[in-house]
């Protein structure tokens, strides 16, 4: 249902973030920052307000150009062959902004044109993709009449409609119900079962435990800590939650 | 920052309002020298502008009223507060007077000044005249109002991009009808106007405009200016309660029946928009998209089209500009403009009009659409910004159907325009190239201008047209206009005087290639650096 496609031959590390720095005026937003996210690997970024959660991930989509580093997508420069590296990744924004005068449909017809979908295809991945999110009888209204909820699952439905090979998230789950946040969990599970991979950025710690297989947290753009979450555990004794450990991370730092 | 854009503003405005007071005041002068015609002219003048400025302000406070008194982003957050609905109609009555005022104070004010320096005119002329105008303002706000108000109760039920482009359209085409039939004069109004028979102690032609334009509700206003402007007669005592009555009568109707149906029909506007139904209108046929174009740009071209369409804010304020491309239709094939193309001075003059005039409504429909439509993708920008798609292609498609739809709009009633004026084939097509070249040169000049400068938050196209980019290529776009409405003078006069007009036109060709050629420069600049703020 999500399957993820192959990065190719060759293909190495499906996302991979070298010393990479972006500079807004009067802002330092990333600070050499250097990760990677392994194949088949549900990595999640976390970090308190302004630590450069967003921007990490907008660089990491092509939305905003870094200061200085690279992006590597399946070992291309996102920024040197924007187009090729592209088309490997789904994105799912912080706010799920869509055109409100287009019908859900109609937004996810044009995303699926945008990344080259047969039609055919797009009708079926939407069909598929609506019954998983329980959406199917919003899909014709505007989509100024929808929910933050459904705004969400129509930005995630967007992003899996062209069967990306990494998908880029950020606050995946919120304003979604609690049945759709579980479909959302199950999702993310399955299309690394299937060999995608999936940079996750969220303030829901709970949701990044029981997806993630490693995290990094940021503060102030740069990497203060990174880890399996087991490994991290094994650092601070006494701490069994996510939620203990950042903050244990984030009064230590 | 702010200051400076709200200055550069003010002194664009006022560039205007002088511009309009010079060609106001040689205009009125010309027609002083008449003697009884002249009067009679400057009569047809005043009621002419108010009539205008009335329709003006009409469908432009309709247009925006719809959705301000319905449809505006806080009216939620305010209906929650406990300011009484009242207080609520009253705010949006002034806020949507606030930003549909501006053609009384833009045409109003030159013309008035005109008047009354031509006529020499004492300072008890101007202080009467701003109580008139004042109270002409009272009356259009209390009119425009109430006709809001009624729409909106009568088309409750409807979507309200149907509602605003329905009520718009209809009112469009009523008011160019009769502005084309009542309003521009035609080779018969001259013949009468100028005949000096007297009839009661008043001459025949003043009696023929009072008839012409009695059941205009501007009648009174633009009579009791001619009155105290020039001393000659005009208005009955009916005419002159009716400057007091019509402000007092429409205002009374607009706070009283206006203000019961904003009650009724408010509630059920904003329910329709808060519970999506089966069967709602809102929602629309299950079909692919895109249904005509195809491929990554073309889809976003049809979205963008779609988009439009489905907008009732930006329908209307196409309908608007229809609105006054429309009146100029309207005077291109009603006024005796033939008798003009004998003169070359006179047709030189002329044909700056017909220029300018098209180079105007380029401007406003590109600073509207055209302009904004890079920044307007907005906080969806993430989508286009996180495609596989090539910006450099997506922009230069939005040039091309710009240009396209603009040229496409505009050209042709200025080439008819043209045509009426023009009786030398090879004049026509000269003057057709510097029309062409006006609709591509101004579409690139500010999709550049929005390209190189675009702001990713800001969702009202107003707004963008507002800020400092757009008002720097306003500037750039009115220069260029009026530079090749120069050209178009020069080309005219030399071509029907013996003499060369290639250099003219070499000059226009030259000047809109260099603009090409920078505004491309900027749109390349701006797409290296485009970031989804």
């Amino acid at each position: 249902m999500v399957d993820a496609p192959s990065l190719g031959g060759g293909a190495d590390t499906p996302l991979r973030l070298e010393h990479l720095t972006k500079q807004f005026p009067g802002c330092l937003a990333v600070d050499d920052l250097s990760l990677t996210v392994e194949p088949g690997e549900i990595y999640g970024l976390i970090g308190p307000n302004g630590s450069g959660k967003t921007t990490t991930v907008k660089l990491s989509t092509g939305l905003y150009r870094p200061t200085s580093g690279r992006v590597l997508v399946a070992g291309i420069d996102l920024h040197a062959e924007p187009e090729r590296a592209k088309q490997l990744i789904g994105y799912v924004p912080d706010e799920p902004f869509a055109y409100e005068r287009m019908s859900g449909r109609e937004f996810l017809h044009l995303v699926g044109e945008l990344w080259g979908v047969p039609r055919e295809r797009r009708d079926a991945r939407i069909g598929e993709l609506a019954g998983v999110f329980r959406i199917g009888d919003m899909l014709d209204g505007h989509v100024d009449n929808y929910s933050r909820g459904n705004r969400q699952k129509i930005a995630l439905i967007a992003a899996l409609l062209h069967d990306p090979a990494l998908l880029v998230v950020d606050e995946p789950i919120v304003g979604l119900d609690p049945e759709s946040a579980i479909r959302t969990r199950e999702l993310l599970r399955q299309f690394v079962a299937t060999g995608g991979s999936v940079l996750l950025c969220t303030h829901t710690l709970s949701f990044a435990e029981s997806v993630c297989r490693r995290v990094g947290m940021l503060r102030n753009g740069r990497l203060v800590v990174e880890g399996a979450l087991a490994d991290l555990r094994g650092q601070v004794p006494g701490t069994a939650s996510l939620e203990e450990l950042y903050l244990h991370f984030a009064a230590a730092r | 920052m702010r200051d400076t854009i709200v200055g550069g503003f003010l002194a664009v405005f006022l560039i205007v309002m002088i511009g309009e007071y010079v060609a106001f005041r040689r205009g009125l002068e010309a027609l002083a020298e008449l003697r009884v015609a002249g009067a009679a002219l400057t009569l047809y003048f005043l009621e002419s502008v108010l009539v205008l400025v009335l329709l003006i302000a009409l469908i432009s406070f309709i247009a925006s009223g719809l959705w301000i008194f319905y449809r505006a982003r806080d009216t939620g957050f305010l209906r929650a507060t406990p300011l009484p609905l009242w207080s609520l109609f009253a705010l949006r009555s002034s806020e949507t007077v606030m930003v549909t005022s501006w053609a009384l104070a833009i045409v109003g004010i030159p013309a008035v000044l005109a008047l009354g320096l031509t006529y020499r005119a004492p300072i008890a002329f101007y202080a009467g005249a701003a109580v008139v105008l004042a109270l002409f303002a009272l009356f259009a706000a209390g009119l425009a109002t109430l006709v809001t108000t009624l729409a909106a109760a009568a088309l409750v039920r409807v979507p309200t991009r149907f509602a605003v482009g329905s009520t718009v359209a209809v009112l469009v085409l009523v008011f160019a009808i009769v502005v084309g039939k009542n309003v521009v004069p035609s080779v018969g109004d001259f013949h009468t106007i100028f005949e000096p028979e007297m009839l009661n102690g008043k001459p025949a032609s003043i009696k023929f405009i009072e008839r012409k334009f009695t059941w205009w509700p501007s009648h009174p206003f633009a009579a009791s200016l001619y009155t105290s402007a020039t001393g000659g007669a005009a208005g009955s005592s009916a005419t002159r309660a009716g400057l007091w009555l019509l402000p007092l009568v429409s205002i009374v109707l607009a706070a009283t029946l206006g203000r019961r149906l904003y009650a009724r029909t408010l509630p059920v506007v904003m329910e329709a928009f808060t519970v999506l139904r089966s069967g709602d209108p809102a929602r629309v046929a299950a079909r692919p998209f895109p249904r005509r174009l195809r491929g990554p740009v073309g889809a976003l071209i049809e979205r963008d089209l779609l988009t439009l369409v489905r907008n009732p804010h930006e329908l209307s304020r196409m309908a608007f500009i229809a609105f006054l491309l429309a009146l100029y239709t309207s005077f291109v094939f009603i006024a005796p403009l033939r008798e003009a193309g004998d003169r070359p001075h006179a047709l030189a003059r002329l044909m700056i009009f017909n220029v300018t005039a098209a180079g105007y409504f380029l401007t406003a429909f590109g600073l509207r659409f055209v302009f904004p439509s890079v920044s307007l993708e907005g906080r969806v920008a993430w989508i286009f910004f996180s495609s596989p798609l090539r910006v450099r292609r997506f922009v230069l498609a939005k040039l091309a159907l710009a240009a396209t739809l603009l040229t496409v709009a505009v050209v042709p009633i200025a080439m008819a325009g043209t045509l009426r004026l023009v009786r030398d084939v090879t004049l026509a097509v000269e003057i057709g190239g510097l029309l062409v070249l006006l609709s591509a040169t101004t579409a690139t000049l500010l999709l550049a201008f929005g390209t190189a400068w675009p702001d990713f938050r800001e969702r009202d196209a107003e707004v963008l047209g507002t800020s400092g980019a757009g008002l720097a290529s306003t500037v750039a776009c009115l220069v260029y206009v009026a530079v090749i409405g120069w050209i178009a003078w020069g080309t005219v006069l030399a071509r029907t005087s013996g003499g060369n007009e290639v250099p003219w036109l070499g000059a226009g060709v030259a000047v809109s290639a260099v603009l090409v050629a920078g505004a491309l420069a900027l749109i390349e600049r701006g797409i290296r650096s485009l970031e989804a703020r």
